[in-house]
């Protein structure tokens, strides 16, 4: 006997309620012609070509594993799909949101700078993260990937270089160039998924910071600095080190050292304090292999961005990166209120998605 | 911890137990197709030539790449990512058997798909990898949202 002899005359009911399931939620997104929801629509009718194409095999099939593995795959991929649903109803209402055109401006601009083989559907919700189907190409599975990606709503724009760290996630998933800084992880016995974790998140960080320069230090240091010291998630490096590599990442590549010394001030690093962190013996390998990922790095040039701080009208069009370090160096040196920046950081971008 | 930190923690975690939940079911769906692949060969298949042999090419690519995984829990000279490196050492405590003996466990399956057979001890071990990845795909989806109501 190759395999345990379980009843299984429930599984015939529960595909066809499965495959019912597919059948409704392709049919609800399929008046979705506009780009970007066509996207979703296309994602969705691939699920539910496979799934059933899964479905025929559990049917077929007399091993009762093989049977309940197939059967389990369309479960999951029903399962995530459902959840892709719900943040779905998300980006319908974003896109009635009057910066959404803006959120796309920004989204493509990573994007592109990035190399991304799947453009993500961003909408505003609770936090700032991302999700997705993501490893479907891996070994021979077909299926293409599909990202969403969400920017807190409610959130001043000066924030959104933190889009950058979750863009780099999904990077991240389509090389393999990180294979090697994650064995590193085994060879030195950090083998807990934490760990694996943690280089990941240190890595976007890094990406991110090649992205926007100072502007996505500015933003993380702004928003997490009070608050990160309280956390003890193992899954994140420590926020000295995560700092540390950011602004070490800066250095190495010699790009907006005078701004980055206006926020070290405001964000104390001790270098001491961020080699306690497991994974700080990989930090030169990791800013290595962020130069590597990261297709167009910012160039920022600290006599441009004096000028823009004067006459922020004259930022190249386009520049997100100029933009958002003009803004946050107007913040940090105190010539604007915040809110100030954020009124002029929501003009500049309406005008530049209008293509004035 | 605060409420908000709190969520911001809880969607990034998302992210990787996603990623997890899928890694896990993938290589459960390679094995899978595998056995399923070696199976159609003898009888009237409903896969497609082409279908068949890339299924096993791809079970064989796996193996390879899980037997390198499980040399890692005993030789230095040996590395393999996290992730594989946990999966052969949850499957050699479910099967119980030492690493050295999943790796020539490993390699006969090998041999085996090579030569388009299956044995028994072949199938045992593919089946005992889908075990372990399946309920691994399932525990990380119930840390998403809760799948039991």
């Amino acid at each position: 006997m190759r395999a345990n002899q379980a009843n299984y005359s429930v599984m015939p009911i529960g595909e066809k309620a499965l495959r019912e399931k597919i059948d409704k939620i392709a049919h609800d997104c399929s008046r979705l012609h506009q780009y970007p929801m066509r996207l979703f629509k296309e994602h969705v009718e691939e699920v539910r070509k496979e799934v059933i194409r899964r479905l025929l095999d559990s049917e077929a099939t007399t091993d009762p594993i093989l049977k309940k593995q197939y059967y389990l795959f369309s479960w999951l991929a029903v399962y995530l799909l459902n959840d892709q649903v719900e943040k779905f109803a998300l980006v319908k209402t974003s896109a009635n949101n009057s910066m959404w055109k803006q959120l796309n401006t920004v989204i493509d601009d990573l994007v592109n700078r990035l190399g991304l083989s799947s453009r993500p559907l961003p909408f505003f919700g609770g936090s700032f993260y991302c999700t997705g189907s993501f490893t479907y190409t891996e070994r021979g599975i077909q299926l293409s990937p599909f990202y969403q990606v969400s920017a807190e709503s409610h959130e001043s724009i000066l924030f959104w270089p933190l889009l950058a760290h979750e863009i780099a996630h999904l990077r991240l998933n389509e090389t393999d160039m990180v294979n090697d800084l994650r064995s590193e992880l085994t060879r030195q016995n950090l083998r807990n998924e934490k760990y694996r974790r943690r280089l990941d998140e240190a890595l976007c960080d890094i990406m991110a910071t090649l992205l926007y320069g100072p502007a996505y230090i500015a933003s993380f240091g702004t928003k997490f600095w009070q608050i990160l010291d309280e956390l003890s998630d193992e899954s994140y490096p420590s926020n000295q080190f995560r700092l540390f590599a950011m602004f070490t990442t800066m250095e190495r590549n010699d790009v907006g050292q005078s701004i980055c010394s206006i926020l070290r001030d405001n964000f104390q690093i001790s270098e001491r304090q961020a080699k306690k962190e497991k994974i700080s013996f990989m930090m030169d390998e990791m800013i290595e292999l962020g130069d590597k990922l990261v297709r167009h790095p910012t160039d920022v040039d600290e006599a441009k961005i004096a000028d823009f701080c004067v006459n922020p009208n004259s930022i190249d069009k386009g520049r997100l990166d100029y933009l958002f370090n003009t803004l946050w160096l107007m913040t940090y040196q105190g010539t604007q209120t915040f809110d100030a920046v954020t009124d002029m950081a929501n003009g500049l971008l309406e005008r530049w998605t209008k293509g004035l | 911890m605060n409420y908000i930190s709190r969520v911001e923690l809880d969607m990034t975690k998302k992210w990787f137990l996603v990623e997890e939940a899928n890694r896990n079911m993938n290589i459960a769906m390679i094995c899978a197709d595998t056995i399923y692949a070696v199976n159609q060969l003898s009888g009237e298949p409903n896969w497609s030539v082409d279908k068949i042999e890339s299924s096993i090419d791809n079970g064989k690519r796996f193996l390879e790449e899980f037997s390198v995984a499980i040399q890692s829990m005993y030789s230095n000279d040996v590395s393999s990512d996290p992730f594989m490196f946990s999966l052969a050492d949850e499957t050699a405590r479910s099967i119980e058997v030492r690493p050295k003996q999943l790796v020539s466990m490993t390699r006969k399956a090998i041999a085996d798909l090579s030569k388009r057979l299956l044995s028994s001890e072949a199938y045992d071990l593919l089946t005992s990898i889908i075990k372990v990845t399946q309920q691994a795909a399932i525990h990380k989806c119930e840390l998403i949202k809760p799948i039991i109501l």
